[in-house]
């Protein structure tokens, strides 16, 4: 995980109920990184708060089997991932947002894990992306 | 098909001033005019003047006319949507949307089952008392032509006084119709699965029956009659991904064929087994629905508990029925999201039961294509998949 970093980037004006925003993984430092893929199970969460910075409940968009997949990034090399809804997955199902209209934030949260399995699995290293303020336009239809 | 449509004229009147019905009128007819014309017939008070002045053929006609009535109110009653406890209901309030039953009129006898035949002996007067106590039937011969009738509401009044009667909400908690059916996730649901995802499987929104009722403090409220909740699945092999068979192994693949299914697969993988994919979601199928007893009680409890006043705008059964169903906490009820169904959304995945039930397919299938490789003489034994299982 040394070098990588993580960005989260959300447009604004986009309708709570058709939000997308892109993870971007960068390899920052000076050696190949083989990193788990933030769409793997248990490795992403995508924090969301209202303008008073009251957190915003993902909504569960159903189980979610998602085959395990990893990324292998050169030095300065970066990949990127659209997060539909903001969705992610976490260690028990897919979530994603619908949210009404407003200021809002966002922050990415990236933990990949030891095991397939999040039961079994140990989680050594988090990381945060930065914090992105964002407003929707239209509300949840 | 009505043989006969009923008129107001179908109310003739009796030589003392008292009413009596023309013969052969079809009964659900009749109804409809002593809805529109002379409601005050449906109350008892009505039935004893009917009997001293037109004599018990009249009552009995009478009689039979309500039965008819509640039966249709039955059938409406259903026809809407709604079941038992509501036709029961509305079948006790009857009276009162009928018109005139809430008046007491002294010295009248009222209820079916003390419709007697004191002082004012007729030729066809033969109404007797009905056994006693509630929901209590007999049959009564009237004018030699056995008539049943039954008292379920009146016989309650010991006092003969007709009041409108609504029967009270059961207590909530009671057992309910539940259902859940499988489908096939909706398009967006799979449109929405990433490239590296194999399946998934969620429930929709709830579909709740209910009636309404009284709950005895002049509020009506709601009790469930069922539930149905449909559970989505959809199961695919990843682009790139072809099924693991024995058919298409060959000495340069057979290896990967056996890694891949030996770990249950990767999104990167070039192999892996329909098959499995829908048996780790059918645990998460079986998951749902046995979770769902977990969490569903409070879910009704939460619908049972909905509350709008008897009265005003909510006066009527059918506004009533609306605005509770309309509330935004019946509405949330609905939802199969995490708030309302923690225990299913808390169950990892993939966990030991997705994992077995995935190994339970794909291991006759490493063990196969293992076998294969042996007697092609592949070499089996360089693969740790095929050594692990003594296929050398």
């Amino acid at each position: 995980m040394k070098g990588v970093l993580l960005t989260l980037e959300v447009p604004a004006g986009q309708a709570g109920d058709r939000l997308t925003g892109t993870l971007h993984l960068e390899n920052g430092g000076h050696d190949s990184v083989r990193a788990a893929s933030p769409l793997n199970a248990a490795a992403l969460n995508v924090v969301v708060f209202d303008r008073y910075w009251n957190a915003v409940q993902p909504q569960p968009q159903g189980k979610a089997n998602v085959g395990y997949d990893e990324v292998t990034l050169d030095p300065g090399e970066a990949v990127q991932f659209a997060l539909v809804g903001l969705a992610f997955t976490s260690g028990t199902a897919r979530f994603a947002y619908r949210l009404q209209p407003g200021r809002h934030f966002a922050v990415a949260v990236y933990h990949p894990g030891t095991s397939r399995r999040p039961e079994d699995s140990s989680f050594p290293h988090a990381m945060t992306s930065n914090v992105v303020p964002f407003d929707v336009e239209d509300g949840v239809g | 098909m009505r043989s006969h449509r009923a008129h107001e004229d179908d109310l003739l009147p009796a030589a003392k001033g008292g009413l009596r019905l023309r013969p052969a009128v079809d009964q659900a007819a009749l109804s409809d005019v002593l809805i529109a014309h002379r409601p005050d017939l449906m109350s008892q008070g009505a039935l004893a003047y009917l009997q001293r002045h037109a004599g018990n053929t009249a009552v009995a006609s009478l009689l039979s006319t309500r039965r008819a009535l509640n039966r249709r109110v039955v059938q409406r009653c259903t026809s809407e949507g709604l079941c038992g406890p509501c036709a029961e209901e509305q079948l006790a309030q009857q009276p009162e949307t009928a018109g005139g039953g809430g008046e007491k009129r002294k010295g009248e006898p009222v209820a079916d089952d003390q419709v007697k035949t004191k002082g004012e002996p007729a030729a066809d007067d033969q109404v007797k008392t009905a056994a006693a106590g509630p929901a209590s039937s007999a049959v009564e011969a009237l004018g030699g032509v056995p008539v049943a009738f039954t008292s379920t509401v009146l016989a309650e009044e010991p006092t003969g006084e007709m009041r409108t009667k609504t029967k009270p909400c059961r207590p909530p908690g009671g057992k309910i119709d539940t259902r859940m059916p499988q489908g096939r996730s909706t398009n967006a649901q799979i449109g929405a699965m990433s490239a590296c995802t194999w399946g998934i499987t969620a429930p929709d929104d709830l579909v709740v029956t209910t009636t309404t009722c009284e709950d005895g403090a002049g509020n009506w409220t709601l009790r469930v009659m069922g539930v149905t909740s449909r559970v989505r699945t959809f199961s695919r092999l990843l682009a790139g991904q072809s099924e693991a068979t024995t058919a298409r192994s060959t000495s340069a693949n057979f290896c990967a064929q056996a890694h891949e299914l030996d770990v249950l697969g990767t999104c990167a993988g070039g192999w892996y087994m329909l098959a499995a994919v829908k048996a780790h979601e059918r645990v998460h199928v079986n998951e749902w629905k046995t979770s769902f007893p977990t969490d569903w009680p409070a879910v009704k409890a939460t619908i049972e508990g909905l509350t709008v006043p008897k009265s005003g705008a909510t006066a009527s059964q059918k506004a009533a029925t609306a605005a509770l169903r309309s509330l935004p906490a019946f509405t949330n009820a609905m939802s199969t999201g995490a708030t309302n169904f923690p225990t299913f959304w808390a169950i990892p995945d993939p966990n030991a039961n997705t994992d077995a039930a995935e190994r339970a397919i794909v291991d006759p299938r490493i063990t196969a294509i293992c076998n294969k490789a042996r007697s092609k003489k592949w070499g089996p034994a360089a693969c740790a998949e095929c050594s692990a299982r003594g296929i050398v």
